[in-house]
């Protein structure tokens, strides 16, 4: 077991920021921890790291207590965390040199290690350059670049996709993905459940400070009721024809708002056929239809009954 | 020494701007020491008092004797003899002071009688007191004749006087130590030092410091395996570095503009007044450094520390212009016992224990504001590791 925490319970006075949280993380994992802001995810892994104190639990990091002190614990770890953590003062390759400097103590390796991680995070153009003159983009590289120069066996990253563009997000999310590749263990947390679902091997699902569902993305798409979600444009749609639509088996809802029909139905065949079937006798014209398997937000949706993003 | 080679990187980034300060600070120094110097060689300048001389006896040779002693002392200026002409002439100031011999002053003063002259002088007017001697002077002199010698003529007495009196005594003054130096390059250049330390120390360390408590940063830095021990020793240890570094330019220069390396227990005591300082101005770098969130708040704080001190303390305006107030807020800043120090050794002629009792009395006080910064520094820096997240 790469992480195990115990009946983790953390309070800022009288609000219970993390309730009896349980987490086994395996090594090789892309383990995600997917949340709404607020949900707990970053005191989890402050917690984690000791940067927090908790009131109750254990926390156990490749096997040995986690503790403020447990500097061979923490030599193997890298963390990058949601804001940009770099010296205004230093060049790119300095930061990164610094930092790595702080886990490897031969100057040779530390540069060797530096050249790997600006490579990895392709900032060779940029390795002269002051961070202020980065774009947000390339800031967030740097920043993982400091977290991951030493080669550590678990990377936390905490939310290191806020605020980037697509092609950045892409480039962050691929080189997770190949850092996973080379050994190392990865904790992400984030509230875009896209991320999660493309890269994590496994993702526990967060909300008021408890783990409220673990598992693979499949698995957990499994868990719920809705087996898809059927869209079509209706013009011209009644009251009566969607009540009726609603009584038709194996219908779970239906919405009709804007000309938009939208109706999630139970796991099973057919369900477009039997739709489509009662719109032709009917005599109601639509025009386009669309199809989607759920997604972890109707996972989210309905163990909560509210939107991963409220 | 990761973290000690960083602190030298960040400080790097602050240097041209350390290095204008040092500048300002040389430039001040060097004319205030050659302004300094010009008023020291030209320190005594006999002025002579405007006066005006109304004479209601005869001529004598007694009277003219006065006169002329005066006039090697004063300026005769004419003015009209009435009352009104008199008032007018003190009120403007056009005479300090008005002498006038009564009728018969020559005969009955050769009599023996005891007469006076009358004076009328400007109010509270130092210029009066010196005049007064003067004439107190001249008529002791003659009256010590009159007394005497008997046979001599008015005439001669008043030869005689004149003569005494023209003759000058030469004073040398001899101390029981060697000829002592002149400090005064030395008071004001370690005086002006306090702007130099503290605008320096607070900018360099206080924007390394604002780099090193960054809340990200130091979160990044909690979770290396590099003890918080450890990385707060090479921060101290950097902090030394540079304050000493800052300290051995410093007193360099002193040497360098002084014109020779005088390596006497005067300027060892100098210096340690200087190294004493320098960790006081390292703990007010600390302190603003913990406080303040950005440089160029940083920048603002060096100016107002770094000049406010020296306005207060007797280092831009000497002490004896400043106010009683004043001095006693001053009191309360380590620059004001740091140039307290400086003035002390730098009167200084015997080196005895008791001589430098009080010198040593006002490292302590300095000593004493470098504790309460560092522990005030300390008690902040604490409560702000608890709020890490």
């Amino acid at each position: 077991m790469i992480v195990s925490v115990k009946n983790l319970v953390k309070r800022f006075d009288k609000i219970v920021a993390i309730d009896h949280l349980n987490l086994e993380i395996e090594e090789g994992e892309i383990f995600g921890l997917l949340g709404p802001n607020g949900s707990g995810k970053s005191t989890t892994i402050n917690c984690i790291l000791s940067l927090l104190k908790y009131d109750k639990g254990s926390i156990e990091i490749f096997n040995k207590p986690m503790k403020p002190d447990a500097y061979d614990i923490k030599k193997d770890i890298g963390v990058i965390f949601q804001n940009v953590a770099v010296f205004d003062e230093l060049t790119v390759y300095e930061n990164i040199s610094y930092f790595c400097s702080l886990y490897v103590k031969d100057r040779k390796e530390v540069k060797r290690l530096t050249e790997e991680a600006i490579k990895f995070v392709s900032l060779e153009e940029f390795t002269k350059f002051y961070p202020k003159k980065l774009s947000g983009g390339l800031l967030r590289r740097l920043n993982i670049a400091c977290g991951i120069a030493h080669k550590p066996k678990l990377i936390i990253l905490d939310e290191p996709t806020v605020a980037v563009d697509p092609q950045s997000r892409n480039k962050i999310l691929e080189g997770i993905k190949e850092l996973n590749k080379q050994g190392a263990t990865i904790i992400y947390t984030t509230h875009y459940m896209e991320e999660v679902e493309q890269i994590c091997s496994r993702i526990s699902i967060m909300d008021k400070g408890k783990i409220i569902a673990t598992g693979t993305k499949e698995e957990l798409k499994e868990m719920i009721s809705v087996g898809e979600k059927i869209k079509l444009e209706v013009y011209n749609m009644n009251e009566e024809a969607v009540k009726e639509i609603r009584e038709l088996s194996g219908i779970l809802s239906v919405k009709y708002d804007n000309s938009l029909l939208t109706i999630k139905s139970s796991k099973g065949r057919n369900n477009l056929v039997r739709i489509l079937e009662y719109l032709g006798a009917k005599e109601i014209k639509f025009s386009q239809v669309y199809t989607e398997l759920p997604t972890l937000n109707d996972v989210f949706l309905e163990i909560t009954g509210k939107e991963l993003r409220d | 020494m990761q973290v000690f080679r960083l602190y030298f990187k960040l400080l790097n980034r602050s240097l041209p701007t350390i290095v204008i300060y040092i500048i300002v600070f040389l430039v001040i120094v060097v004319g205030s020491s050659l302004n300094a110097k010009q008023n020291n060689e030209k320190m005594f300048k006999e002025s002579k008092v405007d006066i005006a001389f109304i004479n209601y006896d005869k001529n004598s040779a007694f009277i003219d004797g006065l006169k002329d002693y005066l006039g090697s002392r004063c300026n005769f200026k004419e003015i009209e003899d009435s009352k009104e002409a008199i008032q007018d002439a003190l009120f403007f100031r056009n005479v300090s002071y008005i002498v006038t011999i009564p009728k018969d002053f020559t005969e009955r003063f050769f009599d023996g009688e005891e007469v006076k002259v009358q004076k009328l002088s400007v109010p509270e007017s130092t210029d009066s007191v010196f005049i007064d001697m003067a004439i107190n002077n001249y008529f002791d002199k003659v009256k010590l004749y009159i007394n005497h010698s008997q046979s001599l003529s008015e005439d001669e007495i008043v030869k005689s006087v004149m003569k005494d009196l023209s003759s000058e005594v030469e004073v040398e003054f001899y101390s029981k130590t060697a000829k002592e130096e002149d400090s005064s390059f030395l008071i004001n250049y370690y005086n002006y030092i306090v702007y130099a330390m503290l605008s320096t120390l607070i900018l360099g360390i206080g924007a390394i410091m604002i780099s090193f408590t960054e809340l990200d940063i130091r979160r990044r830095n909690i979770v290396t395996p590099l003890s918080i021990t450890s990385f707060n020793l090479q921060q101290i240890l950097g902090n030394i570095t540079f304050t000493l570094g800052l300290d051995v330019i410093l007193i360099l220069f002193g040497f360098f503009l002084n014109g020779k390396v005088l390596v006497s227990q005067k300027s060892l005591l100098f210096i340690l007044n200087a190294v004493i300082f320098s960790i006081v101005s390292l703990s007010i770098a600390y302190l603003v450094g913990i406080l303040v969130k950005s440089r160029e708040a940083s920048n603002g704080v060096a100016n107002v520390i770094g000049m406010g001190s020296c306005f207060i303390s007797g280092v831009f305006v000497p002490k004896e212009l400043l106010g009683e107030n004043v001095l006693n807020i001053a009191k309360f800043t380590p620059a004001y016992w740091y140039t307290t120090t400086n003035e002390a050794v730098g009167k200084l002629t015997n080196h005895t224990l008791e001589n430098y009792t009080g010198i040593f009395q006002n490292m302590l006080i300095q000593f004493g504001f470098a504790i309460s910064f560092f522990a005030i520094a300390l008690v902040i820096s604490k409560k702000k590791s608890v709020e890490v997240i």
